[in-house]
């Protein structure tokens, strides 16, 4: 009984969230104006009028590229840690790192060679 | 780890081979992967560790990855018509399955669960692509999807399942020789057993899983038939071989905390049995069926694995030996047959002995081989597999598992249905194809052999074979 007893705060923190929630939900709906107009239901309110469906078929050639930035975009990031910690690790360390880059240009030599890169093909 | 990075470099340079010139890159790769087993021979010296202690090299990891190299060493080699289908991107169907060996290399080795999974993923991700190598065929796609979904799914669980083992021992080491690892841990700190045990469960859902083994093995048949054959043999072989050592070693090094999953993998092995056993016996087509005999053979590999005593690796070296070289000789023979006509149907077999005697007196023997008759090493490896298990039962109180080796007996006598039939098919029926199947190369019949003759001699040098492991 005593451990159950101990969750019951949390369960009125929840329920005090959740109702909150709620609560905002539904009052907003009733109380906030509403007022609709061509600007209001645009996708975009960027300056440019929006034209055509926004679903309609992608080139995969974005997709391959999209990829292709995600692996070098997180090669990047691992370079952060590493730059925080130059000092400490050393030449070891930095052998570790050339070791890793090493990977990355094979790979991205065997994509450039593949073709993967020409946007015109 | 000498033959891990020679079987590495050997991908990369396939890779880049192939850009200049597609036909050499078969070449390259077999010529890398015999170099890569002179080195496991060579390598074959004390055992130790490497990559900050987290791998552990044993006599037992460095002849299992000389088996694994020898296969990638056949199928690649063999490959020349059976890789058509990839046109330009060999040398990337090649490359890919290297990666994928280097994976398996892994998991022979590994002695820290993050290696585990790492090996793990190494060897599964390329295989997700090369299922779906044949990107013009649709049941390629298909197969190519459906083991991707699946299979991110249990390596999720897998990954899970060594969190929560971390999370109750605190450690990612495995092992007996090393202070810090999981069993040690798990001693001193008392509760969460529970937590350890769901961990080990969830581990053994990811990795039997990769070994298709039942109720795990949905996925096994359509990925089978639908990838190209190459691949499938593959698949067959390596990813088999792989997932039953890594399961092997785990559980071995969990040590007495095994004894409550015997059970469990008593019943999965029984089911994996009659499960393949009975699926196997309706199919049309032949590679189908042999997709359902690789899990039977899973049945039989994890009957091996309830023994919880290192002295069954010898043993399952010697099964996967003979179940590996004898799916090979049929996976080389069926996609030769099935490149010249089309199908993968028994049908399609009708008539061969007539035309090619000798191909189909060779896919004869890996039959009878796999089907478990001796002379033959298929007979002697479930031979040897039902006396451990036996003996083992004689020693304890309950008898062991002497039920399971009866039904891993019937099991057998009745995958004799089905593995005579294509015998059947290629001896006793008469030729409706209309396609004309030409004669295979000389060297790939020499190849295949070979590969009979080691079935033929193997059990020759069984006793040599277990003196190896313990050297």
């Amino acid at each position: 009984m005593e451990q159950n007893a101990s969750y019951l705060p949390i369960l009125i923190q929840a329920a005090i969230a959740i109702g909150f929630v709620g609560l905002v939900l539904v009052l907003t709906h009733i109380l906030g104006p509403r007022r609709y107009s061509k600007k209001k239901v645009e996708n975009f309110e960027c300056g440019i009028e929006s034209e055509g469906n926004a679903r309609f078929p992608v080139s995969v050639k974005y997709f391959l590229t999209a990829i292709l930035f995600v692996l070098i975009d997180v090669e990047v990031i691992f370079f952060y840690p590493y730059a925080v910690n130059f000092r400490e690790m050393g030449v070891q360390g930095f052998l570790a790192v050339v070791m890793f880059v090493a990977f990355f240009l094979v790979g991205f030599i065997y994509i450039w060679k593949k073709g993967a890169l020409e946007w015109e093909k | 780890m000498i033959a891990l990075v020679t079987v590495l470099l050997t991908a990369i340079i396939t890779l880049f081979v192939n850009l200049v010139n597609t036909k050499w890159s078969r070449p390259v790769a077999t010529l890398g992967l015999a170099v890569a087993l002179g080195v496991c021979f060579y390598d074959f010296s004390n055992p130790y560790e490497d990559a900050s202690e987290m791998l552990y090299f044993s006599h037992a990891s460095t002849i299992f990855s000389g088996l694994t190299i020898l296969i990638g060493l056949i199928l690649i080699g063999t490959s020349e018509y059976s890789i058509t289908y990839a046109g330009k991107n060999r040398g990337d169907v090649y490359a890919l399955m290297l990666f994928s060996i280097c994976g398996a290399l892994i998991l022979f080795a590994y002695s820290n669960l993050l290696m585990l999974f790492l090996g793990v993923e190494i060897l599964s991700i390329p295989l997700y692509v090369l299922a779906g190598s044949d990107k013009d065929n649709l049941a390629s796609n298909e197969s190519s999807l459906k083991y991707f979904l699946q299979g991110a799914f249990a390596t999720g669980i897998l990954l899970f399942g060594i969190a929560l083992v971390y999370g109750a021992s605190g450690s990612f080491f495995i092992g007996g020789s090393k202070a810090n690892n999981i069993i040690n841990y798990q001693l001193y700190s008392g509760g969460g057993l529970t937590m350890f045990n769901m961990g080990v469960f969830m581990m053994m859902f990811g990795l039997a899983f990769k070994i298709a083994a039942a109720p795990f093995h949905f996925w096994s048949a359509d990925v089978y038939e639908g990838a190209p054959d190459l691949i499938t043999s593959f698949m067959a072989t390596v990813v088999k071989t792989a997932g039953i050592v890594a399961i092997t070693i785990f559980l071995l090094s969990i040590g007495f905390l095994n004894k409550q999953w015997e059970m469990t993998f008593a019943i999965m092995a029984g089911l994996s049995l009659v499960v393949g056993n009975f699926s196997a016996l309706k199919q049309m087509s032949f590679k189908r069926t042999l997709a359902y005999s690789s899990i039977s053979h899973a049945g039989y590999l994890m009957l091996g694995i309830t023994i919880n005593d290192p002295i069954i690796i010898p043993t399952l070296l010697f099964y996967l030996l003979a179940y590996s070289l004898s799916t090979l000789v049929l996976m080389i023979g069926m996609s030769w047959v099935a490149g010249h006509t089309g199908k993968h149907d028994f049908t399609a077999f009708n008539g061969l002995a007539k035309k090619h005697p000798i191909l189909a007196g060779l896919m004869a023997v890996a039959m009878l081989s796999m089907a478990g008759l001796p002379p033959l090493s298929g007979f002697f490896g479930k031979y040897f597999i039902f006396a451990e298990v036996f003996n083992q039962g004689a020693l304890s109180k309950d008898g062991g598992f002497w039920w399971l080796v009866l039904v891993a007996a019937i099991n057998s006598v009745i995958s004799i249905y089905y593995y005579f039939r294509i015998i059947i098919a290629m001896f006793f029926s008469p030729a409706i194809s209309e396609e004309e199947v030409p004669a295979m190369p000389r060297i790939n019949l020499f190849v295949l052999g070979l590969m009979c003759l080691g079935l033929l001699i193997a059990p020759l040098f069984a006793t040599q074979l277990y003196g190896l492991m313990f050297y």
